[in-house]
């Protein structure tokens, strides 16, 4: 007994990252008369909604939300006007989450295929029968030493999913959201030794943005969003945007420049050449904190003429030229890095290319700048999911297909890799292929794509229905740490009746399933590990999710001395305010740059036969192009999420993605608004409607991501029918269609140097039908 | 109610928190974001305008009900009676701004009345509260010390057709006049 409490207690120690504790410090935020009261009323009964706070987890932002209940039903979701982040708003993904939630299509029993994958002929089976499969599977791994033979893919990450293939060794992982940015991580990585830096662009004045969209889609959505509609209208603040589409950030812009496709960092290493000969640049910082001197990189930037960006990007010369004199001159100012030009086949390189000019005005830890993320702990690396140093042994998808290691189990946690990858068909070949896969368990809230060609289907609890303790990306250099509660109960017959939706003549329709068994993906990993037994159940010490959240809770020094379990829960999120806010020199207690420089040279690139220093490559297929060839570049409204692609709201007000075309190239190619055109690329083609805009650059052809599915559900392949949700009944866009997936004609590249995905390279070809 | 268009990013969140709080079916709308593309390559632009119901001074829709279920509120909301309305949709032909719709489950007239259940409450619209950007501002009038007293006095502000008459209550800031050409154009087809 003794000796397994001791295991417990130094397990708790190494383990849990949390436990490192903080100086002693006492919130100044949240104390005091700034506390917004939290109410809402019922719209029919006029009384007070019950109020749950809760973290919204629609994508990464982390922004605290509001759940409001009418009786057991959820109604609404509003944000926490509390949460220093979001300051009480919120987003159309988060507010689908009640459509999540209530889902009529929601995938509610663990299912096991009948018949060759893929038929989509399904048994309903126990918890119990799901548990005795993969644990007979796993433990014959274990005892032939083979867990590199079980993959496990997850779309987002869960704190004991990630203790359980630690604590079964396995190596074959795949990282979705790790995956995503790799090509920007690994750049930053490279040069400061942290994957993302916070952008304080809320205090910047002049802001030059590469691609990035953060009024749509960006990793701290909301809360930037929200920052930098402030610092421009009310603090005047100039947004420069270069991009080949006019996004929403471009239409907000002071100007947009349509760039061509791939020639960001050019326009950027001419941009850093004129800071550099005009004695623009910061040379303190540079000597002090940069691993390169300015007179080398003189040298090194001569090549990076303003003639030669005009001739590669078509940006004027002169609007390069004052550009780069603005930024230098009107500070705080700031240079921001989105996945257009990341996902590139040079993008390792582009993110270097930009992230010069940020440190050529000495651009880190400064008000209006880069900072390195805040977490609760002093223990930074590890404390966030989202900040994390990746570990080394994550592959991506492509590896995985061509390596000839065996695979025994594939597992895939809200992953539905046979729609997100690029060049799906041929994954979903291989995911198809008994000989390559034999087992395919799919953990999801819906029938994906990848659940259809799957052995078991597991319902996965959505994120409203769940303990999880997270951090939230410190936006105003405050480590935030968010409480997710559930806030509704899963699905059970008592509070189907109860539901006002509910009609009576339902319970006799064979197809209406009153009761649900979703579970969470924490609780699921517990039990199995319970029943796997050895070290699997030592390294995970936990009743339940619940049990797990208040065990990290009071293993947080500063936190527990704030706040009681209780305290938490009613608050929904916790602010360590014992790091100061702008102390330059407590950079040191942020362990990624301890007394280490920015690497504008990097020996490791070196070693590896790469350029060392931020570099312009151009993309060979992209100068072999012909006339009726294209770049494809895909991009995500702010609608569109995993958790919304059976969202009736949102699939309401945008079901369909038409291909963006250049005017003057569509009446060059006789091609009229609402034409259907057949666009092909190396690995297949599609037939999509056009869209003839003046938004997009003459090189470039633009199709939004998030569309075009074949399962998830009835409302995601934009067709009607009846449901206890009269609106399912409603849907009107049928005849329209649901648009068309461009993963299937992208290729499956990825960047030689970043690792990354080269999502927004693919050359494709038109023809008019 | 005062909408600061600088300020709007067109997330259509408005569009979707109002759908939860107002439980609007699909296929109609209270509110919604229109979408307007200006100029030729490379100046080109875009435009993001929310609509929502102008709860007028003087409503045409109140004038022309038969059976007086559009009611104005003596704080300026104008609202329809559930329990009046026959759905006969003069209303929805005299409203100059097409925000009105049959429910189609209902079959009466609805529309955007600024979340009254709300506001009676105390508390500020849903989409107010929602909007991602701080770009809807909502208060009383006849308060001059409300902040939204201030922002109309302090900035420049346009109504869309003004020429009606209709005094609407729904404000814009930085409206583009091409853009509600556009809007125009687009009802008369």
């Amino acid at each position: 007994m003794s000796k397994r409490k001791m295991s417990r207690r130094k397990f708790m120690k190494t383990g849990l990252v949390w436990v490192t504790g903080t100086a002693a410090g006492f919130s100044t935020i949240q104390s005091g008369t700034d506390y917004k009261k939290i109410t809402a009323v019922s719209r029919t009964s006029l009384k007070p909604l019950r109020a749950i706070p809760t973290t919204c987890e629609q994508c990464p932002a982390g922004c605290g939300v509001i759940a409001y209940l009418d009786g057991e039903r959820l109604v609404q979701i509003l944000g926490n006007p509390n949460h220093p982040n979001n300051h009480g708003s919120i987003c159309a993904k988060g507010l689908a989450g009640i459509n999540l939630v209530n889902d009529p299509e929601r995938l509610l029993f663990p299912m096991k295929r009948l018949g060759s994958r893929g038929d989509g002929q399904w048994k309903r089976i126990t918890w119990d029968e799901v548990y005795s499969t993969l644990e007979k599977r796993i433990n014959e791994m274990l005892q032939k030493n083979r867990t590199s033979e079980f993959v496990v893919d997850f779309g987002y990450e869960d704190p004991l999913l990630d203790r359980f293939t630690a604590a079964l060794g396995l190596t074959h992982i795949i990282d979705r959201p790790t995956l995503k940015n790799l090509n920007h991580d690994t750049a930053f990585t490279s040069m400061i030794g942290s994957p993302s830096l916070i952008e304080d662009i809320g205090r910047s004045r002049t802001i030059l943005n590469f691609g990035a969209n953060p009024y749509a889609n960006h990793d701290h959505f909301l809360g930037l969003a929200q920052r930098l509609v402030l610092a421009q209208v009310e603090k005047g603040a100039r947004l420069v945007t270069f991009d080949v589409r006019m996004s929403e950030t471009a239409a907000k812009s002071d100007t947009w420049y349509p760039i061509k496709a791939g020639t960001d960092s050019i326009v950027a290493l001419a941009m850093a050449k004129v800071i550099v000969e005009k004695g623009l640049a910061d040379n303190s910082f540079l000597n002090q904190k940069t691993n390169f001197s300015l007179s080398k990189l003189k040298d090194h930037l001569s090549r990076f003429t303003l003639k030669a960006a005009e001739k590669e990007s078509n940006i004027k010369a002169a609007d390069i030229e004052h550009l780069a004199v603005e930024f230098a001159t009107l500070k705080p100012s700031i240079a921001i890095i989105g996945g257009g030009i990341s996902d590139q086949k040079n993008g390792f390189q582009n993110v270097r290319s930009i992230a010069l000019l940020n440190w050529l005005i000495g651009n880190l830890e400064k008000e209006g700048g880069l900072f390195f993320p805040r977490l609760p702990g002093k223990n930074q690396q590890t404390a966030n999911p989202l900040y994390k140093l990746r570990p080394k042994q994550r592959k991506n998808f492509k590896e995985l297909e061509e390596s000839s290691t065996r695979i025994n189990t594939y597992f895939a946690y809200l992953s539905n890799p046979a729609y997100s990858n690029p060049d799906c068909e041929s994954t979903k070949t291989f995911l198809k292929d008994e000989k390559k896969v034999p087992f395919l368990v799919v953990m999801d809230t819906h029938f994906t794509e990848t659940a259809m060609v799957a052995d078991m289907v597991l319902p996965a609890a959505t994120y409203l229905e769940g303990w999880g303790l997270c951090c939230a990306p410190p936006l105003d250099m405050f480590p935030i740490l968010n409480l997710r509660q559930p806030v509704v109960s899963l699905l059970s017959t008592a509070e189907v009746l109860r539901s006002p939706a509910f009609e009576v003549g339902k319970l006799l329709e064979p197809s209406f399933q009153p009761k649900g068994e979703a579970k969470e993906v924490g609780n699921f990993c517990l039990e199995l590990s319970r029943r796997i037994g050895g070290k699997t159940v030592k390294a995970l010490p936990f009743k339940d999710t619940k049990d797990y959240v208040s065990k990290v809770f009071s293993s947080i020094p500063n936190l527990k001395k704030q706040k009681d379990f209780n305290n938490l829960k009613s608050d929904g999120f916790w602010v360590d305010t014992s790091l100061k806010k702008y102390n330059q020199s407590s950079t040191s207690s942020i362990p990624p740059i301890q007394a280490q420089k920015v690497e504008i040279y990097s020996n490791k690139l070196k070693q590896n036969n790469h350029s060392p220093l931020p570099e312009y490559q151009s993309i060979a297929k992209h100068e072999k192009k012909k006339g009726d060839e294209f770049i494809l570049t895909t991009f995500k409204s702010n609608l569109s999420a995993r958790g919304t692609a059976n969202s009736k709201w949102t699939q309401e007000i945008l079901h369909e993605n038409r291909l963006w075309i250049n005017k003057d190239v569509a009446n060059r190619l006789g091609i009229k608004n609402g034409n259907r055109v057949r666009i092909s690329s190396p690995v297949g083609s599609l037939t999509v409607r056009v869209l003839v805009t003046n938004r997009i650059h003459p090189n470039s052809v633009a199709l939004a991501e998030g569309f075009g599915h074949t399962a998830v559900g009835n409302i995601a392949k934009a067709k009607r029918f009846k449901s206890y949700d009269r609106d399912t009944n409603l849907l009107w866009w049928d005849k329209k269609g649901n648009g068309v997936n461009p993963n299937e004609i992208i290729e499956r590249k990825i960047d030689p140097i970043g690792g990354g995905p080269c999502l927004k390279d693919t050359v494709v070809r038109i023809e008019k039908i | 109610m005062l909408i600061d268009l600088r300020k709007c990013i067109g997330c259509n969140t408005c569009a979707v928190v109002c759908k939860s709080e107002n439980d609007v079916p699909l296929g109609v709308w209270r509110s919604w974001v229109k979408r307007v593309e200006k100029g030729k390559y490379p100046h080109s632009k875009e435009y993001f305008l929310p609509i929502v119901c102008n709860n007028c001074e003087n409503p045409i829709c109140v004038t022309v009900c038969p059976v007086n279920a559009s009611i104005k509120r003596p704080d300026g909301i104008v609202y329809i009676d559930p329990h009046r309305c026959i759905g006969c949709r003069y209303c929805m032909a005299a409203c100059p701004y097409g925000v009105r719709y049959i429910n189609p489950i209902k079959k009466i007239a609805e529309k955007c009345y600024w979340c009254f259940h709300r506001v009676d409450a105390g508390l500020k619209p849903a989409c107010v509260l929602a909007c991602l950007a701080g770009a809807i501002m909502f208060g009383d009038l006849n308060n001059p010390k409300s902040d939204i007293s201030k922002a109309l006095a302090k900035n420049a502000i346009q109504v869309i057709k003004p020429e009606i008459g209709t005094e609407p209550h729904t404000f814009y800031i930085g409206l583009d006049i091409e853009a509600v050409e556009a809007i125009k154009i687009e009802e008369e087809k």
